[in-house]
């Protein structure tokens, strides 16, 4: 049971500053535009958070590029608007913090091959829903999933979207929750994610063979037995390695319920 | 509730990650976002206003006279500049006023010179008219002339048509003295005629009952005349006689011997059609009487040969119809009884019928 709250209000605060700035080849006007500063929730994702900075930069932009797909970078590599935003700045600034974070905004030129097309919000929501589904299978074998309405669903992404603590966690309070009697979700939703954002996903079970609680160290040992000081990074922050992983899924999941792991 | 020390380590380090992270930027991304939007409000304000104040200095300047609510110094400073305005219109007025002098002389002298034409034209004009007039008296004259002469013209013509009808019935008049004179000449070429007649006959007279030599020379050509006739007279009556005995059948002549043998026939032509029958669709080209009976066989193109009763006067009636000929028949015949007839058609073949039953009986290639 995900009761925590406390741990669970200071994760759901966590906001970034980030500066967005226009590329230089898209700009089109004689005036160099002024850096657009932002705090966003490290659990939101970047189309939810950036019609106000598009809106701004549209008027230093040329008319036939104001159509194209809006996409972002960090030191020339493109961001994937599918990510949390807080993972992608523990991806890429993890070992160097360097606030505010800054962004470079592009209308031309968008990436094909690395980057998803994003037309509108509801395709965000289609996959974050989705990643949502795939968690509870692990978990619970789909079963809180498909016993929610379609407005429990809806509850659960405009509490995220409109950055709703209360609205969010009592929908999501149900999908924390361990079913049966041996206390517990079925497999961990959890990903790894190397430097070079490089991921790596297992079944990963909270219990040791013996039925004790898995904590981070015998996971690290499990997965890297080669690497003794491998260290693990989320919320921009390092985790204790006697933390349980039971309570580690259960608190420090990103909104979609899958743990986004930085190893570092 | 759980815990431990990796509870607490978890809860600073995000505590410490909200601080830095989070609560140090919160308010000065805050105040600049107030201040952007602020910039952006202060923007469109200003630029309002611009438009405003564009709009207020364009409608000053039309007021600008209307107003005079300003210092008087600034006002004496607008009327010296009106006066300057206005002087400069006064010079440049006197400018135009000179122009506008010296087109009138110009214009002027122009209309002295169209007045001077008009004149000129107005001369011309009376003139003409003067001319018209006395053309017209003299066309008035020609006019009374032709129509003097019209009327003796006329008179002539009439006298002519007089004259014509006059000579019309003096030419009748001759025609018919013309015709008289003849018949009169004529007539006396008859009596003349008759009196030499008579004069002939009395020379006859005289001749025959006194000596013929006496009048030998004068009546000579009328001797030999007299001679003559008689010599005719005398032939004429030889021939009657010749004739008579020729007629009494006695000649001594072949050409009389043949003449002699044949009956003589009181001959005539048919004038009129007892009967008219259209016997065959086609031409007809053979007819015979049958030698007994009042029959009548006819042969036609239509291949069929025909029997007709002709007894009754002016009434035909078909006895019969021969079949069997092939082609057209062109020749008929009875046997010398009347119980057969034989017809011969085109077809190469010969056919005889009996008139009896009116049956084929036989049938020759």
């Amino acid at each position: 049971m995900a009761n925590d709250r406390e741990v669970l209000r200071e994760i759901w605060d966590g906001k970034l500053p980030i500066c967005f700035q226009l590329h230089q080849e898209d700009l089109m006007d004689i005036q160099q535009p002024d850096p657009f500063y932002v705090m966003v929730p490290r659990l939101s994702y970047f189309p939810l958070v950036t019609d106000k900075m598009k809106r701004h930069f549209l008027r230093y932009i040329s008319q036939e590029s104001a159509d194209n797909e809006m996409w972002l970078d960090y030191n020339g590599q493109p961001l994937k608007w599918h990510y949390p935003i807080g993972f992608l700045y523990d991806l890429y600034c993890g070992h160097d913090p360097q606030l505010p974070w800054t962004l470079t905004v592009h209308f031309t030129k968008f990436p094909e091959n690395i980057l998803l097309h994003c037309p509108n919000k509801d395709i965000v929501e289609a996959h974050y829903m989705s990643t949502v589904k795939e968690a509870d299978v692990l978990k619970h074998r789909g079963q809180v999933m498909s016993t929610m309405q379609k407005k429990d669903h809806n509850q659960l992404w405009l509490g995220l979207q409109n950055d709703k603590f209360d609205q969010f966690w009592a929908i999501n309070r149900r999908l924390m929750e361990s079913h049966g009697d041996n206390e517990g979700f079925k497999y961990i939703p959890l990903r790894i994610y190397s430097d070079e954002g490089i991921c790596s996903q297992r079944l990963i079970s909270p219990k040791n063979n013996d039925g004790s609680r898995k904590v981070i160290q015998q996971l690290l040992s499990e997965l890297y037995p080669n690497k003794p000081d491998v260290k693990l990074r989320t919320h921009g922050i390092l985790i204790p390695s006697d933390t349980p992983l039971q309570w580690l899924s259960e608190h420090m999941s990103y909104p979609d319920n899958f743990l986004h792991i930085c190893l570092c | 509730m759980e815990g431990g020390d990796w509870r607490n380590s978890i809860i600073n380090q995000l505590q410490t990650r909200n601080k830095r992270e989070t609560s140090s930027f919160q308010d000065i991304i805050t105040f600049q976002s107030r201040l952007f939007d602020n910039v952006s409000t202060l923007k469109n304000e200003n630029l309002q206003l611009t438009l405003l104040n564009e709009r207020i200095r364009f409608s000053n300047t039309e007021s600008v006279l209307s107003s005079g609510g300003g210092g008087s110094n600034e006002r004496i400073q607008a009327l010296e500049q009106k006066i300057l305005s206005q002087q400069e219109e006064l010079t440049s007025l006197h400018r135009r006023r000179g122009e506008s002098s010296q087109q009138i002389i110009n214009l002027n002298a122009k209309v002295h010179d169209l007045e001077k034409s008009l004149q000129a034209k107005d001369v011309t004009i009376s003139e003409n008219t003067a001319l018209i007039a006395s053309l017209r008296a003299e066309i008035q004259l020609y006019e009374t002339n032709m129509a003097e002469l019209q009327v003796l013209n006329q008179v002539l013509r009439d006298e002519h048509q007089a004259l014509q009808i006059a000579f019309a019935a003096i030419e009748e008049k001759l025609r018919k003295t013309q015709d008289e004179n003849r018949s009169l000449v004529e007539r006396l070429i008859k009596y003349k005629a008759k009196d030499a007649d008579k004069m002939n006959e009395e020379n006859e007279h005289f001749l025959k009952s006194s000596n013929p030599t006496a009048f030998f020379i004068n009546t000579f050509g009328r001797v030999s005349f007299g001679k003559r006739s008689d010599k005719v007279r005398k032939e004429l009556e030889e021939a009657a006689r010749e004739g008579g005995s020729r007629s009494s059948g006695s000649g001594g002549s072949i050409d009389e011997k043949i003449i002699d043998s044949m009956p003589y026939y009181a001959t005539s032509l048919p004038t009129k059609v007892a009967l008219r029958f259209d016997a065959h669709e086609g031409e007809v080209n053979a007819v015979k009487w049958s030698p007994t009976d009042r029959l009548l066989a006819t042969g036609g193109a239509d291949r069929k040969v025909k029997l007709w009763d002709v007894s009754k006067l002016g009434l035909v009636e078909n006895k019969g119809t021969l079949v069997g000929s092939n082609a057209g028949v062109m020749s008929v015949d009875f046997d010398a009884t009347g119980a057969y007839i034989v017809g011969a058609s085109n077809d190469f073949a010969s056919r005889v019928w009996t008139v009896g039953d009116q049956r084929l009986r036989v049938s020759e290639v």
